[in-house]
């Protein structure tokens, strides 16, 4: 009697499960549920170049279950105006029938720009027109702390302790004895001394370092460490920091040396009213710096003044 | 014991739930009905205020930008943007895309692969370049919304700009999207959100669409640079490899 009893409410139970077990794919559409059920290779859609569009004929497409819109037939879209001579501005809109496959689509941090799925981790290069951005910047940092955040752009922050304030770059010429890099001359003056650094051998003329080439001698960039006993005419005094002070010369920082001013690198920070030939602007994102070797400068005004202050690019 | 395999099979379906994983089909519904109007056009016009929060000194700043966009056939593409920090525009013509800094004056030349989108993405890979409402205009939004958020739900009818939408909401671990589609034949975006949940302040990037164009008729010459007097070309740094 009592088993009698017992099987009516397991079936009950067992109907009850069942109708439980099929309630959330009907009353909320999960598609969830659906990845791998389907065995069809969804990159074959997705990878269609023109707006044939199979997808969008298929009949077939599993989720019209679940979404309830039986009167989404697709194969009656097939309208003439979906043909390759008519060029829409996308190629015309795809999915997938299976929207499973996890394969072919693009990943979550493609979604990186703030208002852009597609992105992926490309290599860079391929579409640079003139830039050498193999080489890193070469600064000394400023030991004053900066007050402002970087500029940010490509993984990189640009620091500077005055605002950005674009002028327009013209390169300054420090006379007729100065020359810019890359600068060819078949002999030098008498002045001209030789300076040796780390086994190579520079002549040195007023501000301006040279390697023996070709017959004769061309301009190169000042080589740190070389140490000149007078300063070149027109070098100017730039401040580093408050107890630090630099001396400036045709694009070549000095400083005071027990042998007389040594070359050194520039120091973030610095800046200076003039940049020479040779530097060039250049796009940084939203902002124009000048890149002159492999130091950046941003265009600030100071005193309503146009200068360029020397930037510290840190990876970040 | 019977019992105790039925409660545990009872409990199967509700720890599938626990997964947060939500799809409407609306949602899908109506996201479709959109990328299928957009994708079926062969030229389109349109305005875009946009904001987005950068950090500043002290704290997230809000940062504004008007753009204006045209886009024809599958290679010409027009932004004119203006904002907080830069008035620029983009000349795309399917062989190169200009970049022009109104304010300064000076324009930079990039190579560019030949139909719109490719170079929207390569651009924006390679020098970190926005394009206005990006998203909207791949042809499988959908598809990439439901691979990359386990929410992406309907929210109700809601009214923007005195038009009723679609407000829909996608949601993962690191971004909140939503967006506002016009509940009307053109099921066009109205209004998109999207809120940054793995950075710092969780900034948000919030824009709205107004005088959309369909199919406007547009001149080639409209796409290609010319620059304007002492205009000067400079060089444009890539960004650098992750």
């Amino acid at each position: 009697m009592e088993t009698t009893n017992k099987l009516p409410i397991r079936y009950l139970l067992g109907a009850f499960l069942a109708c439980v077990l099929m309630l959330p794919v009907e009353s909320i559409a999960q598609r969830l549920p659906h990845r791998g059920g389907n065995g069809r290779a969804a990159p074959a859609h997705r990878s269609a170049p023109a707006r044939q569009a199979p997808s969008r004929q298929a009949p077939s497409r599993t989720k019209q279950a679940t979404r309830q819109v039986p009167s989404r037939q697709k194969n009656t879209r097939q309208a003439p105006s979906h043909n390759n001579s008519r060029p829409t501005i996308n190629g015309g809109s795809r999915k997938s029938n299976n929207r499973n496959s996890t394969s072919n689509h693009h990943t979550t941090p493609s979604r990186g720009g703030h208002n852009k799925v597609n992105v992926s981790n490309n290599k860079r290069g391929d579409v640079n027109i003139n830039i050498d951005n193999s080489r890193h910047t070469v600064v000394r940092s400023n030991r004053v702390a900066y007050t402002r955040p970087p500029y940010r752009y490509g993984g990189r922050g640009f620091y500077c302790y005055h605002p950005y304030y674009y002028h327009p770059f013209r390169p300054f010429y420090w006379g007729p004895v100065w020359h810019p890099w890359g600068y060819f001359v078949a002999s030098l003056a008498t002045t001209a001394i030789i300076i040796s650094i780390e086994n190579q051998k520079y002549h040195y003329d007023q501000g301006v370092y040279y390697v023996e080439s070709n017959g004769g001698y061309t301009v190169v960039q000042a080589p740190v460490g070389a140490t000149i006993k007078v300063l070149p005419e027109g070098s100017q005094t730039v401040t580093v920091n408050e107890t630090t002070n630099n001396y400036y010369y045709g694009g070549t920082y000095y400083e005071k040396s027990d042998g007389g001013y040594t070359v050194v690198p520039p120091t973030a920070g610095t800046v200076v009213e003039n940049l020479p030939e040779g530097a060039e602007e250049t796009r940084v994102g939203d902002q124009t710096y000048v890149k002159y070797g492999e130091t950046y400068y941003q265009p600030v005004q100071v005193d309503g003044k146009n200068m360029y202050e020397v930037v510290e690019v840190k990876q970040e | 014991m019977i019992n105790k395999y039925l409660l545990l099979a009872l409990f199967i379906p509700f720890v599938m739930f626990a997964q947060n994983t939500k799809v409407d089909s609306i949602a899908v519904l109506v996201t479709d009905r959109m990328s299928d109007v957009i994708g079926d056009l062969t030229s389109c016009s349109f305005k875009m205020e946009a904001s987005m929060d950068e950090t500043g000194q002290y704290g997230l700043e809000k940062r504004f930008t008007s753009y204006q966009v045209y886009l024809k056939g599958p290679d010409r593409l027009l932004v004119q943007a203006r904002g907080d920090k830069s008035h620029k525009g983009y000349w795309y013509n399917g062989e190169h895309l200009v970049y022009y800094s109104y304010r300064e004056n000076n324009y930079s030349v990039i190579a560019a692969p030949d139909s719109t989108l490719t170079a929207i993405e390569k651009i924006h890979n390679d020098y970190g370049i926005e394009f206005p409402a990006a998203d909207f205009f791949f042809p499988a939004i959908t598809d990439d919304i439901l691979e990359n958020f386990p929410v992406f739900v309907y929210l109700g009818s809601k009214y923007i700009n005195g038009k009723e939408c679609f407000y829909l909401m996608a949601d993962n671990d690191k971004m909140n999207f939503q967006v506002w589609v016009s509940n009307d034949a053109y099921t066009l975006p109205m209004k998109f959100s999207i809120t940054y949940k793995d950075r710092e302040g969780t900034p948000q990037y919030n824009a709205t669409f107004s005088e959309w164009n369909l199919n406007p008729d547009l001149p080639d010459v409209l796409f290609d640079f010319i620059p304007p007097p002492d205009a000067g070309q400079i060089a444009i740094l890539p960004m650098q490899d992750e």
